[in-house]
C-alpha cells in the first residue's frame, strides 16, 4: 500500500446487497463500504464529519421469505408424511430433511428480526448501504455512528427544529420573531381634491407697448 | 447509487418531508402518506452550510510565476508528483499532498494510490479459483488415463491436461503479475496467491507427468 494509505477495521455491520456481499469498515476519519461479488469490490467512502443523516425503512422482503420458505417445507413435510404412510423410509427422511433445511431458514429470518433498506445522506448524495438489512442491526448501527460521528460533528444545535424548517425554505418561528413588525396603518382622510379654481392661470399682466 | 439530494429529509418511498418530529426518535415513525414505518436520525451536518473554494488570485507582475494550466492566474502551489506550478483552483490537497488533477488521474488509473480507488478486481480470489479448477481437471486427466485403455486414454487424459494447462497457466500468471499490487483497499491476506501457486504448480505437473507417463509407457511396452 502507498504511504498515507488509510488502515481499515473490519466493523460487525455486513449483508447481501442485490447479491452482492456488502461491509461496512472503519478508519479514522471515514466509513468504508465495500459491496463485493467474490471477484470485483466497488468502494463508497463516507466521511464521519460529511455524514448528514441515516434513513431506515421497512421492506417486506422478510415475510416474503418467511412465506417462501414456511410453503416450501411444509410442502416437503407433507411429501415426507406420504411416503412414510406408504412406509418408504428413505423417502420420507430425505423431504423432512429438505423441510427442516427450510424450516430453519424461516426461523433465522424470524430470529434476525424485520427487514429494512438503510439509506446514508452526505453533503455529495444519498447512498443505499446494503450492510445494514436488519432493523435489529440498523439500530445498533446508529448508537455506533453516534459513538463515531459525536466527537467530530459535536452536538445537534439548539435551535435544530428552526433549522430543519429554514432548510424547506419556511420561515423559521426566531426569524419571524426577529422580523420588525409593521405598525398598523390607520385610516387618514383622502387629500382634498384639487379644484378646477387651482388650475386657473392667472392673467399674465400686459405691459404697455410705446407704439410709435 | 448516489441520488440529488433534497433540502429537508423526504420519505424514500414517497418523497413526502419528513417532519422534524419524526427526527432522531428511537422507534419507528409511520408516514403517513405511504404507510411505510421508518426511521431518521439526523447529524449536526446537516445544518453546515457549504464549504466554499478560494477562488485563484490573477498574476499582477511578470515576476509572479503563473499557473501552468491558467497563464493569468498566480501559482501558489507545487504539484508533488510532476512538479508543475498550480494556482489555487488546479492545486487539489489529498492526505496532505499537493497534488494537479493530470496527476491524481494518472495515479488512480494505474491503481499506485490506493487512497483514490473506486473499484477493484480481486486478482487473489481469481487466480485462487483457477487453482480450484486446474485440481479438478487435472484429477479427470488422471482418472480417464487410469479408467480408459490404450489410445482413447492417451487422447483423453492429454484433452484435460490441456484444460488443466490453461487454466493453471492462467491461476500462476495471475499470482506472478498480481501478487505484489495493491487488490483491496481492505486488509487482505497472501495466503490466496501462496495457495493458488501451490496447487496450480502441483496439479498441473502431476497431469502433465501422468500423460507423459501413458505416452512413454506405450512406447516402453
Amino acid at each position: 500500500m502507498s504511504e498515507g494509505a488509510p488502515i481499515y477495521q473490519k466493523t460487525r455491520f455486513s449483508g447481501r446487497d442485490s447479491g452482492l456481499r456488502s461491509r461496512l469498515w472503519r478508519s479514522e476519519d471515514h466509513l468504508l463500504l465495500v459491496n463485493s461479488s467474490g471477484y470485483a469490490e466497488r468502494y463508497y467512502r463516507f466521511y464521519l464529519a460529511d455524514l448528514q443523516a441515516v434513513y431506515m425503512r421497512r421492506t417486506t422482503q422478510g415475510v416474503w421469505i418467511n412465506l417462501a420458505a414456511g410453503v416450501v417445507g411444509g410442502v416437503m413435510l407433507l411429501s415426507g408424511l406420504g411416503f412414510l404412510s406408504e412406509g418408504i423410509t428413505g423417502g420420507f427422511i430425505g423431504f423432512v430433511i429438505a423441510a427442516v433445511v427450510f424450516f430453519a431458514v424461516m426461523g433465522v429470518n424470524m430470529v434476525t428480526g424485520p427487514t429494512i433498506d438503510c439509506y446514508i445522506r452526505t453533503t455529495s448524495g444519498i447512498t443505499r448501504i446494503g450492510a445494514i438489512d436488519r432493523l435489529k442491526k440498523g439500530a445498533k448501527f446508529v448508537e455506533a455512528l453516534h459513538e463515531w460521528i459525536d466527537p467530530i460533528q459535536g452536538e445537534l444545535p439548539e435551535d435544530a427544529e428552526s433549522l430543519y424548517d429554514a432548510l424547506g425554505g419556511r420561515p423559521t418561528p426566531k426569524a419571524a420573531a426577529a422580523k420588525p413588525t409593521v405598525p398598523p396603518i390607520e385610516p387618514v382622510s383622502p387629500p382634498e381634491m384639487p379644484t378646477m379654481t387651482d388650475f386657473v392661470v392667472p392673467p399674465v399682466p400686459v405691459e404697455p407697448t410705446d407704439a410709435p | 447509487m448516489s441520488r440529488k439530494l433534497e433540502k429537508q429529509l423526504a420519505c424514500r418511498k414517497c418523497k413526502r418531508v419528513i417532519p422534524w418530529a419524526a427526527c432522531n426518535q428511537a422507534g419507528l415513525s409511520l408516514c403517513r402518506k405511504c404507510n411505510v414505518r421508518g426511521r431518521v436520525d439526523v447529524f449536526p451536518a446537516l445544518f453546515k452550510p457549504p464549504v466554499k473554494g478560494k477562488a485563484a488570485e490573477a498574476l499582477l507582475s511578470e515576476d509572479d510565476a503563473s499557473c501552468f494550466f491558467h497563464e493569468i492566474k498566480k501559482a501558489e502551489h507545487v504539484c508533488d508528483a510532476c512538479g508543475r506550478f498550480l494556482c489555487q483552483l488546479c492545486s487539489i490537497e489529498l492526505n496532505d499532498i499537493t497534488t494537479c488533477a493530470g496527476c491524481l488521474e494518472s495515479g488512480r488509473k494505474s491503481g499506485d494510490k490506493v487512497e483514490l480507488m473506486s473499484r477493484s478486481k480481486r486478482a487473489d480470489v481469481t487466480a485462487f479459483s483457477l487453482s480450484i479448477v486446474t485440481v479438478l481437471l487435472s484429477g479427470v486427466a488422471i482418472l480417464v488415463g487410469l479408467f480408459d485403455e490404450g489410445s482413447s486414454a492417451r487422447v483423453g487424459a492429454s484433452i484435460w491436461a490441456g484444460f488443466a494447462c490453461l487454466t493453471g497457466g492462467s491461476a500462476i500468471y495471475n499470482v506472478r503479475r498480481f501478487r505484489k499490487k495493491p487488490i483491496s483497499l481492505t486488509p487482505v491476506g497472501p495466503w490466496r496467491f501462496r495457495a493458488a501457486l501451490f496447487l496450480s504448480s502441483v496439479s498441473l505437473g502431476a497431469a502433465l507427468l501422468w500423460v507423459l507417463f501413458l505416452f512413454l509407457g506405450d512406447v516402453v511396452s
